[in-house]
């Protein structure tokens, strides 16, 4: 094993601990390398982040909550139980035009400045297709949402002109994740099924049937390579154009809660039986070669979330149930 | 919760070695009023997570149906210890559909308890009902379930003596969490890697994992849910550490914190469909007299005087918190046909007729979970008392609810 992490001194803490939910770490990456990064968590029905500093030594926390909209789309009163959304996942997107912080909601979608100041837009989700209210979020700004729709939509470079432009059918059951790179859209689902689309034309090129009873729970690609995650602690690999499968890992011994690649070919998995572990993946979807890189165990933490905090680097950050803090892992 | 209630309370009635009949009587009654099919099926209707504080109203209400009486301090630690046994026994589900295996032992050790055939008849079509209505989820809709519960449980770190002496718990609260041995049905043991080239087999090795697993074997009985308390029968520990302090919880901002909030007129409603129905099954009770006082306390010499109330151990059972939290992921937001705000904010339990104890329904009134003090279950009051006796003197007249 040839990656070993340290805790880095100073741990990012936020006001609410973290819920259990999948994928549970937003953070967003600046472009101008002077910037600071931001970290966030979802809590029930609020998303508290931090503002890091380039060393790490200062940090300015913040909070978000979700707002409650009543049945004719009007704000109902902040405390009316019949209203309270819980948040599903939020993500930090960085768009062309600008970045925006999206929280999907049960029954919403919210879009926010990064910063949390300012709510751009609330979309409600129809409620005549079936009712669950599952929400996945990737970059590009597009949104899944509900069982079988995936919305897109248009973000102007300022102001809150968000409109949704599109809505297509797609899964036959809920959307369990959404991830997007330059040309192509992929999608999964709760059974364990997914799809390809082609980015521009939003056409289904490809479709990959679920290898087992498993749903998936967190998508991540690499070059042309999905990485998924299982509920049953398992990591496969698929090659996005041909959809046929490059590799398999019986990784974690509980539900796998999240995983993130960055450009390296680094693959971080997360789950409840408390590790991170670390794999490196090498040549291409079409003959793929994986390689174990690490296993860190954080003692008694069911962990939720785990981000790279370099597209290019090996330290990551993780979030855990029930716990403020963010611990971030470097080399 | 409802199940690890049961438990309890059966422990401490034989640790305080009520009389049998009575003690019967009063699992019988609660476990009944917990059942009622009128009760069960409205549980089922889909519908939100429930604030903390109705949670703890429906418990208090449960208590009171029945003879058994039950002072303030014991309910807040009978309720404490129930929520610290459901939150251990979610967060320690290998998988999350294993929800349906936690449930299925609440019910089935409830079963051992309940000595009347109607009651066990409530629990079975119960239990019966509540597998038809999730057998077809698949494991990542069990997720979203178990993590809308695990908001109900989120920032509750509150240390419990058996936990702590089984070596289950931190000294900090947090659960202890092993991950080796046998993994869950379904899962393969860690340690495999395969590769594959245009989607043939072609490489397969081996990491190393860190633990050692064992591949999934169905027969092992499953722990989870079971009554931990039968074993301990005989002896007279308490049961919550004499320095169970509760860590004090994030505060939250009041909009998101769900306990803060108004509850939903059709939970209201709920209540007051609970209240009648306990209403008209204790009508049915003859004896007043027989009052059965329980307390969750080995110190009761440090009572002034007068009888403590026995504390109904409100456990709930798994079932009746997942009828509540799945709803929110399952179903569409049943949309609310009462347009106009409820008037009756808070919820009260009406206890008044029985004890005019205006301490207990101020506090009910005022009940946060986040602000309260430390307990001893010391009495402040010293009229407590004579209320108390006269209350046991008194017969109740049970005429329909009083509500503010």
């Amino acid at each position: 094993m040839s990656i070993s992490y340290k805790k880095a001194d100073q741990p990012i803490t936020v006001k609410w601990s973290a819920s259990h939910l999948l994928n549970n770490l937003a953070i967003f990456r600046p472009s101008e390398p002077r910037q600071s990064k931001m970290f966030g968590i979802s809590h029930k029905s609020g998303f508290a982040m931090a503002t890091v500093s380039q060393d790490g030594t200062k940090q300015i926390q913040g909070q978000v909550i979700c707002r409650a909209m009543s049945n004719n789309n009007t704000p109902a009163p902040e405390n009316d139980a019949r209203y309270i959304a819980h948040i599903v996942q939020a993500a930090y997107v960085n768009l062309a035009v600008r970045n925006l912080l999206v929280l999907a909601c049960t029954k919403s979608i919210q879009i926010y400045e990064p910063d949390g100041t300012t709510l751009l837009h609330i979309h409600m989700i129809d409620k005549t297709p079936p009712s669950r209210t599952e929400s996945s979020i990737y970059s590009r700004g597009i949104a899944g949402v509900g069982p079988n729709l995936l919305c897109v939509g248009n973000i102007p470079q300022k102001g809150s002109n968000i409109f949704l432009r599109e809505t297509t059918p797609a899964h036959q059951h809920g959307i369990s994740g959404l991830v997007s790179n330059d040309t192509l859209l992929i999608s999964s689902d709760t059974t364990g099924a997914i799809l390809i689309w082609n980015n521009r034309t939003l056409l289904q090129t490809n479709a990959i049937e679920p290898m087992d009873d498993s749903g998936i729970t967190s998508l991540s690609l690499w070059k042309n390579c999905i990485a998924a995650s299982y509920a049953n602690g398992m990591i496969r690999f698929f090659d996005a154009e041909s959809g046929q499968v490059a590799g398999t890992i019986a990784a974690h011994s509980r539900c796998i809660n999240a995983i993130d690649c960055n450009e390296e070919g680094l693959v971080a998995s997360v789950s409840d039986d408390c590790y991170v572990r670390i794999w490196q993946l090498s040549g291409d979807a079409e003959n793929l070669q994986i390689s174990h890189e690490c296993n860190h165990h954080i003692e008694n933490s069911q962990l939720v979330g785990v981000k790279f905090l370099h597209m290019s680097r090996s330290d990551i950050a993780v979030s855990i149930y029930d716990s403020t803090e963010i611990i971030v892992l470097r080399v | 919760m409802g199940g690890e209630m049961v438990y309890i309370l059966d422990q401490r009635l034989s640790a305080q070695e009520i009389v049998d009949q009575k003690a019967a009587k009063v699992i019988n009654d609660i476990v009944g009023a917990m059942f009622n099919s009128k009760f069960v099926d409205e549980l089922f209707r889909p519908q939100e997570l429930y604030p903390k504080k109705s949670v703890k109203q429906i418990f208090e209400k449960l208590a009171h149906s029945s003879i058994m009486r039950l002072n303030e301090a014991s309910m807040d630690k009978l309720y404490d210890l129930m929520t610290m046994s459901v939150k251990f026994q979610i967060m320690l589900c290998p998988c999350a559909a294993d929800i349906i295996k936690v449930t299925y032992n609440h019910v089935n050790s409830m079963r051992k308890l309940v000595r009347s055939s109607t009651v066990l008849d409530l629990l079975d079509k119960a239990f019966i009902a509540f597998n038809k209505q999730f057998e077809r989820l698949n494991d990542v809709e069990w997720l979203l379930i178990r993590d809308t519960i695990l908001f109900f449980f989120q920032d509750v770190h509150i240390r419990v003596s058996i936990f702590l002496r089984e070596n289950l718990q931190t000294q900090q609260g947090q659960f202890i969490m092993k991950t080796n041995g046998i993994v869950p049905t379904g899962f393969q043991t860690p340690g495999e890697i395969r590769t594959y080239k245009r989607g043939r087999l072609n490489n397969t090795h081996i990491f190393n994992a860190g633990e050692r697993h064992e591949p999934p074997d169905d027969k092992r009985t499953f722990h989870l849910g079971l009554n931990i308390y039968s074993r301990s029968k005989n002896s007279s520990e308490s049961l919550l550490s004499d320095s169970a302090v509760r860590r004090p919880s994030v505060m939250v901002n009041a909009a998101s914190d769900i306990e803060m909030i108004n509850p939903d007129p059709k939970m209201i409603a709920q209540l007051n469909l609970l209240s009648d129905l306990i209403g008209n099954s204790s009508n049915s009770d003859s004896s007043r007299s027989g009052l059965v006082k329980l307390s969750l306390f080995d110190d009761d010499d440090d009572e002034d005087t007068g009888p403590p109330l026995a504390f109904l151990i409100l456990s709930g059972c798994t079932f009746f918190h997942i009828i509540h939290f799945i709803r929110v992921q399952k179903h569409a937001q049943a949309s609310s046909t009462i347009n106009k705000r409820p008037k009756n904010d808070d919820i009260t339990i009406d206890v008044s007729k029985r004890n005019q104890n205006p301490r207990l329904s101020h506090v009910l009134q005022d009940l946060d979970f986040d602000e309260r003090p430390k307990r001893r279950g010391k009495k402040d009051d010293d009229d407590d008392d004579d209320d108390l006796c006269a209350l046991m003197d008194r017969l109740p007249s049970d005429t329909g609810n009083k509500r503010r």
